[in-house]
């Protein structure tokens, strides 16, 4: 199967994108560093001291811990977000060329840097403290961060003519997402959750994800059935991404 | 689909949904029509006719909801200022995506980027954001990028009109190249002048259904006397404009005695002269003038070209003469153009539109716009028959 030309654009765009997010600022790149590890950092100030949770990491121990979940969240939010406005804030699409896949794509792309943050994060931690990650502590956290991207993607391909046939779905999954974020084990350890609770989360798959970005923290064990999740879940929802863009990217556009 | 033809359409309809009424709008309806391959059709109708429609389904850009449309091959086009660019790119580096996504290499693209560069004439903001670019700087990338690579098929919709007149001419010349090089053409515009030069065949849309369908002079023709009914001459309010070869320095409008004078008499002589300057040298310009009523009414307009007359070379200052011996028309206000266009008649160097005001007078008690050699008679047909 031939490669799409339109892959080839995918990096420029990216880096187009990342050059121009901090552009004008005095501090420049350098707010791709500080603005996550702020985020990070408000979260920690709440959820490890002001409510901390029975369980769980202290102190660096903890900030490491909610980064490694934190930040992958906040990227694939920020891909989520990115898909859903790629056809409604680029109307121009409607007279042009350009394939919907490379606006997808250049919105699930753009949010890694924050996702890599994480993942160099944990791994940075895990060496300062002396352990030794081992083969699958270094190769799985960039591995989930591949399948997230890759999961974004194809669900990007149905968020964005979905989000231009029905207003209401960007101000909803924003909303979402939100929920999400606390429906989810990002920051608080799951030795500290009730059982039911941790049955529900098993049903999202960022949750399998998560244990493989924590792998080198050693903050609880990865399974054959987080892996397994974690595989699947991007190639389905390639595959459903894929089938529902062509069945609703016309009518979209028209809508434009 | 006819051997030599690149476009064809079938009963072709356009359905948009309205959803706050629960109903639709066809914005084209039953549209049958082909280009042949290396021709050049053009599109013509007022706003909401279904112009941009049908433009954006002969790229690709929609479906249609009824009927068949066939395009042979890839198609290049200009639709929409900025459709295509990335903003946060710089206009080469878009240039080169552009190149990238019809399927060119990057090598490629870089160097096709590189000759639109020349072709742009950007300068430094060639290099920067496209974010920063005004609008005419959007045209010249977009038809830069557009026309860089011939396709068989090039769609080019109003966009034109906002580049200066000297940019809108290199482009008018880019269109003619590629249709020397075999690239099929079709143009929506509203510049019938532009449309004439370029094109052999004439679309002629109305609430997005064919009204007329033939020879481009035919029905451009025609499209042109329905919008003077309209009372909306061409759209071009008074003023000069022109890309600069020639300049007109003077204009006097006098009688047979050569006297400047601002109220003439129906039947008398009007003479218009034009003092110019070929400011270049111009290979035999079309040169003309035109009358207007003082509501924009166009009464005529006769030219060297439709005269074959004072072809040639110009440089340096001439005295152009154009006499109306028997001036034909009633009593009223109106207004003169004079106007040098290139010799394909395209672009024009120099058009003092409906600058040169004067009068008519009349004796005459006839109604109208202009005295018409006419005569009355009357035969005897029989009581029998008259009275059927």
């Amino acid at each position: 199967m031939a490669i799409p030309a339109w892959t080839a654009s995918v990096g420029p765009l990216v880096r187009a994108d990342l050059r121009q997010r901090y552009a004008g600022s005095r501090l420049g790149s350098a707010w791709a560093l500080i603005a996550p590890l702020i985020e990070v950092g408000a979260y920690v100030l709440v959820f490890g001291w002001l409510a901390r949770p029975a369980g769980g990491p202290d102190g660096l121990g903890f900030a490491a811990f909610v980064a490694a979940g934190l930040l992958p969240w906040s990227a694939l939010r920020e891909a989520l977000d990115g898909s859903a406005a790629a056809l409604v804030e680029n109307r121009w699409i409607r007279r042009s060329r350009v394939p919907l896949e490379l606006l997808v794509a250049r919105a699930a792309l753009a949010s890694v840097a924050r996702g890599a943050l994480g993942v160099l994060l944990v791994l940075a931690w895990a060496l300062w403290q002396g352990a030794a990650p081992g083969l699958a502590g270094w190769l799985l956290p960039p591995l989930a961060l591949c399948l997230q991207v890759a999961a974004c993607y194809g669900l990007g391909l149905a968020l964005a003519p979905l989000a231009a046939l029905h207003p209401d779905l960007r101000p909803g999954l924003t909303s979402s997402l939100t929920l999400l974020t606390f429906a989810s084990p990002i920051l608080i350890p799951e030795s500290a959750l009730p059982g039911a609770v941790l049955t529900a989360m098993e049903w999202n798959p960022f949750t399998h994800l998560l244990r493989l970005y924590r792998l080198p923290l050693a903050a609880g064990g990865v399974g054959f059935g987080d892996v397994s999740v974690a595989l699947a879940t991007p190639l389905a929802l390639l595959a459903a991404g894929a089938a529902l863009k062509q069945r609703w990217f016309w009518a979209a556009r028209d809508r434009l | 689909m006819t051997q030599a033809a690149a476009v064809v359409a079938r009963d072709l309809g356009k359905h948009y949904a309205v959803e706050e009424r629960g109903e639709g709008v066809w914005a084209l309806r039953s549209l049958s029509f082909e280009v042949r391959k290396g021709g050049a059709l053009a599109v013509v109708g007022e706003n909401g006719s279904g112009k941009s429609t049908l433009l954006d389904l002969l790229q690709g850009a929609t479906r249609p909801s009824e009927g068949t449309l066939r395009v042979e091959g890839p198609v290049a086009s200009l639709l929409e200022l900025g459709a295509g660019f990335f903003t946060e790119l710089t206009g080469r580096e878009n240039a080169v995506e552009a190149g990238a996504l019809r399927g060119l290499s990057r090598e490629r693209a870089r160097r096709v980027a590189e000759e639109i560069g020349a072709f742009v004439e950007l300068g430094d903001f060639y290099d920067r954001p496209v974010r920063t670019y005004s609008a005419g700087m959007l045209m010249r990338l977009g038809f830069g990028v557009a026309s860089a690579v011939a396709a068989p098929v090039t769609l080019v919709d109003e966009v034109l009109a906002v580049g200066d007149g000297y940019f809108q001419r290199r482009c008018i010349d880019r269109l003619v190249a590629l249709r020397a090089q075999g690239t099929t053409l079709v143009v929506a515009s509203h510049d019938l002048h532009a449309l004439r030069s370029l094109c052999d065949t004439a679309l002629w849309l109305r609430q997005g259904r064919v009204h007329a369908l033939g020879p481009s002079d035919e029905v451009l023709g025609r499209y042109e006397e329905h919008l003077r009914l309209r009372a909306a001459p061409t759209g071009e309010a008074p003023g000069r404009r022109g890309t600069g070869e020639v300049r007109i320095r003077e204009v006097r409008l006098t009688d047979a005695e050569g006297r400047q004078r601002s109220e003439f008499r129906t039947g008398e002589m009007l003479r218009i002269e034009v003092l110019f300057e070929a400011v270049t040298p111009v290979e035999s310009p079309v040169m003309g003038v035109a009358l207007f009523r003082d509501d924009g009414v166009y009464c005529h307009g006769p030219n060297t070209s439709a005269d074959a007359a004072l072809g040639g070379r110009y440089e340096g200052v001439y005295r152009l003469t154009a006499e109306f011996p028997e001036l034909p028309l009633l009593g009223g206000s109106y207004q003169a153009s004079v106007a040098f266009y290139d010799k394909d008649h395209v672009y024009a160097y120099a058009w003092d539109h409906r600058l040169y005001p004067f009068r008519v007078a009349s004796d005459r008690p006839d109604h109208g716009l202009v005295a018409l050699r006419h005569r009355f008679r009357v035969d005897p047909i029989g009581s029998d028959e008259g009275a059927a």
